[in-house]
């Protein structure tokens, strides 16, 4: 039996996860980009896709769509291999994206509508409802160059939830947005979630996977990193890092410090594998410092993701 | 509806919307109007100030003609026979003369007899004032419904045309089918390089507008491809369409204001068939190479600088067309029968001089079919390869790669 709440609702199979990715692997000119990254993600899940430039997302993601074919592995939609019925019920927002310069708005959109398995008619009522979405009914008429860039932005937005998709694929999705249509595209996300949508998206911003994801999954060099809930991560990470308080030079060499930075009065110190905060504690205290506070800090995602992209 | 055809649909109408090719398009019929106005207003011209030419002669063996030799300054001379008639012609008595025949009524046909080379006489030719001549002669005598006809459209005419010794000039070809002919060849190469140019430009503003990759996560390179060339074809046989039925028209009415043009006889349901087939065949091969160009290039700018490989062959034969319309049997015009870039519009032209077996016919198109298949099956490795290559342009040596292994 099918899992679907209203009509709206995605129908993926009882059991099957909408997106996983098995072992794949990618090479070009004879070198192996992507090395065998396995990811999934659920319904009603949004799952951050992170790692550094040339990390492997774009290609990862390509491959997940049927745009690249995998060397090896194998790229399931819905609980079965892609095909061109299921490739229909993902919504793809490519990292590099435009429209038809030349095109009327609702034209484009009826357009890519129907290339996403809606019929002419459906194709041109999703458009109508989708152009009052993202508040630009009034410029359907319009051609794509006319609009401003961020209506441009929305617009291949909304594209990509013409059809309604149980899958939506977002490669940096915010990048080169003002900061109104990132909160109106996160908004448009979080709705698609609640739809049920299963929802993966790749950035280079932390606060945005922090503020949207569910998980989070780091690729780097063409493998997976790490993978986790965002919290688990943080909890995960802990214990290496120190913040304190204090008017006080610290003593130098601080042994069992990796590196100490500081700002005003506001110390941090990351400690090595083998170190541990009292230790750290007991010889500022020792040096005849005054601390005024200290607390062993939980990194924030972007710490994370620094320090996995630098293999520390 | 079928992925491709959805994208044939957006092809198509999007190429219809486009100015150019509406310009394009319309600019043929409406070069040939003017053409055909510029004609008429000149020989009306000629006929007002060259009162001393417009001196015709006639022999009636219909025994329809019971006067009216006057026709504003133009005067027609009886003779008793065709002989005497060719001779005036010859000595230069008379510009023209017409041999009205036994069976006009039934025919409408007048031969005019005149003296010189091409058979046509603009300045000297009396088409309009014969028109009025024999028409004043039909409506004095109208009695039953043939002649009634011939009061309507009063002359087709065929053209024996003379030397200085009064003998006929033997016709190398009919100068209306190849003229016909060699306007089709010339339209389908222009028309097949405008369409395939503008398929290119698709392809590159895709990619530069990174549209590509939208279109690529919803339908597959084949049936973009697919696609894209039945497209842009419905919109080639639109265009072409619109100017072969404007050069019909434009033949049609030169042969009846330009006296001493052979009559224009609409080519039999093969031959247009066969000509259609070619343009299709020509218009697949162009765009597969074109397309293959579109996939392996990242801009219009860069795109540019190499369709001189595909275009270059492609008007090759128009250098040498006055060579090929002397001799249409020689090997050179017979090879580039076969040869893709040049079959379409070699074998029109040579088709429209009456210069082609059916044997060389069907051999052509056959080795034509083939190498669209091979251009195809060529691009579709590339198309499938190259679609997403942006910024750079991948090296001579790893395109030939992929042609041959169908791998990057």
């Amino acid at each position: 039996m099918a899992t679907a709440g209203d009509e709206d609702s995605p129908i993926i199979p009882d059991g099957a996860r909408p997106l996983e990715a098995i072992g794949l692997r990618k090479s070009f000119g004879g070198r192996e980009v992507v090395q065998g990254v396995s990811l999934h993600v659920n319904r009603a899940e949004v799952v951050g896709f992170v790692g550094p430039n040339g990390a492997g997302k774009t290609t990862t993601i390509r491959m997940l769509l049927g745009i690249l074919a995998p060397d090896s592995g194998e790229a399931r939609v819905l609980g079965g291999p892609l095909t061109e019925a299921t490739q229909e019920r993902i919504g793809y927002l490519p990292e590099e994206r435009g429209l038809y310069e030349g095109l009327r708005l609702g034209v484009v959109l009826q357009y890519l509508g129907q290339l996403r398995g809606l019929a002419r008619h459906d194709a041109a009522v999703r458009t109508r409802e989708m152009l009052e979405t993202v508040g630009l009914t009034e410029h359907a008429d319009k051609k794509v160059r006319e609009l401003s860039r961020g209506m441009t932005q929305l617009v291949q937005f909304a594209s990509t939830l013409l059809h309604k998709p149980d899958i939506l694929v977002l490669d940096e999705p915010f990048s080169g947005l003002d900061p109104v249509n990132v909160r109106h595209m996160k908004e448009l996300v979080l709705t698609e979630k609640r739809r049920g949508a299963a929802v993966i998206f790749s950035t280079h911003q932390m606060s945005d996977v922090e503020e949207l994801s569910d998980r989070v999954m780091m690729i780097n060099g063409g493998r997976v990193a790490l993978e986790g809930r965002p919290a688990e991560l943080r909890r995960h990470y802990r214990g290496d890092t120190v913040r304190v308080e204090s008017p006080d030079v610290p003593p130098d060499p601080l042994s069992g410090a990796m590196s100490v930075e500081r700002a005003g009065e506001s110390l941090t110190i990351r400690l090595t594998d083998t170190a541990t905060a009292e230790d750290v504690l007991r010889q500022l205290l020792n040096a005849g410092m005054r601390i005024e506070r200290f607390e062993v800090a939980l990194p924030t995602l972007e710490d994370i993701f620094i320090r996995e992209a630098r293999g520390e | 509806m079928n992925k491709s055809l959805i994208v044939a649909r957006h092809e198509l109408l999007t190429m219809l919307n486009r100015v150019g090719f509406r310009i394009m398009t319309l600019f043929v019929p409406g070069a040939m109007l003017l053409l055909l106005v510029g004609i008429g207003v000149y020989i009306s011209i000629m006929e007002d100030v060259a009162p001393e030419s417009r001196r015709f002669g006639y022999v009636d063996l219909a025994g329809v003609i019971t006067g009216f030799e006057q026709q504003g300054t133009t005067t027609f001379h009886a003779f008793t026979n065709e002989e005497e008639a060719r001779d005036a012609v010859a000595a230069g008595d008379i510009s023209a003369a017409y041999i009205i025949p036994a069976n006009y009524l039934q025919t409408g046909l007048v031969i005019s007899i005149v003296k010189g080379e091409s058979g046509l006489d603009l300045a000297g030719g009396g088409g309009a004032a014969l028109q009025r001549f024999l028409r004043a002669n039909l409506v004095a005598g109208v009695a039953d419904e043939a002649r009634a006809a011939r009061i309507r459209d009063p002359a087709q005419t065929a053209t024996i045309t003379i030397d200085e010794s009064g003998e006929p000039v033997q016709e190398s070809f009919d100068a209306s089918r190849a003229a016909f002919f060699m306007a089709v060849a010339f339209g389908i190469i222009f028309s097949v390089l405008t369409i395939t140019g503008y398929l290119l430009q698709g392809l590159n503003e895709e990619k530069e507008n990174r549209v590509m990759e939208i279109l690529l996560s919803s339908i597959t390179p084949d049936q973009l491809m697919l696609g894209k060339l039945l497209g842009l074809g419905a919109a080639g046989i639109v265009q072409m369409g619109v100017w072969v039925v404007s050069l019909v028209v434009f033949l049609i009415g030169v042969t009846r204001i330009v006296d001493g043009f052979p009559a224009f006889d609409a080519p039999s349901v093969p031959l247009i068939i066969i000509a259609v087939i070619y343009f299709l065949l020509g218009y697949a091969f162009f765009a597969a190479l074109m397309a293959a160009l579109g996939a392996i290039t990242t801009s219009q700018r860069e795109s540019q600088q190499v369709t001189f490989i595909v275009i270059l062959p492609a008007v090759a034969p128009f250098w040498l067309i006055v060579t090929f319309i002397e001799n249409p049997d020689m090997l050179l015009a017979r090879v580039l029968t076969y040869v893709p870039f040049t079959a379409p519009t070699m074998s029109l032209a040579r088709l429209g001089l009456d210069a082609m077996g059916t044997g060389e016919i069907i051999l052509s198109l056959i080795a034509l079919t083939l190498s669209v298949l091979v251009a195809v099956k060529l691009t579709q490795r590339l198309f499938r390869s190259y679609l997403l290559v942006y910024g750079h342009r991948p090296p001579l040596r790893q395109v030939v790669r992929t042609i041959v292994t169908g791998r990057v």
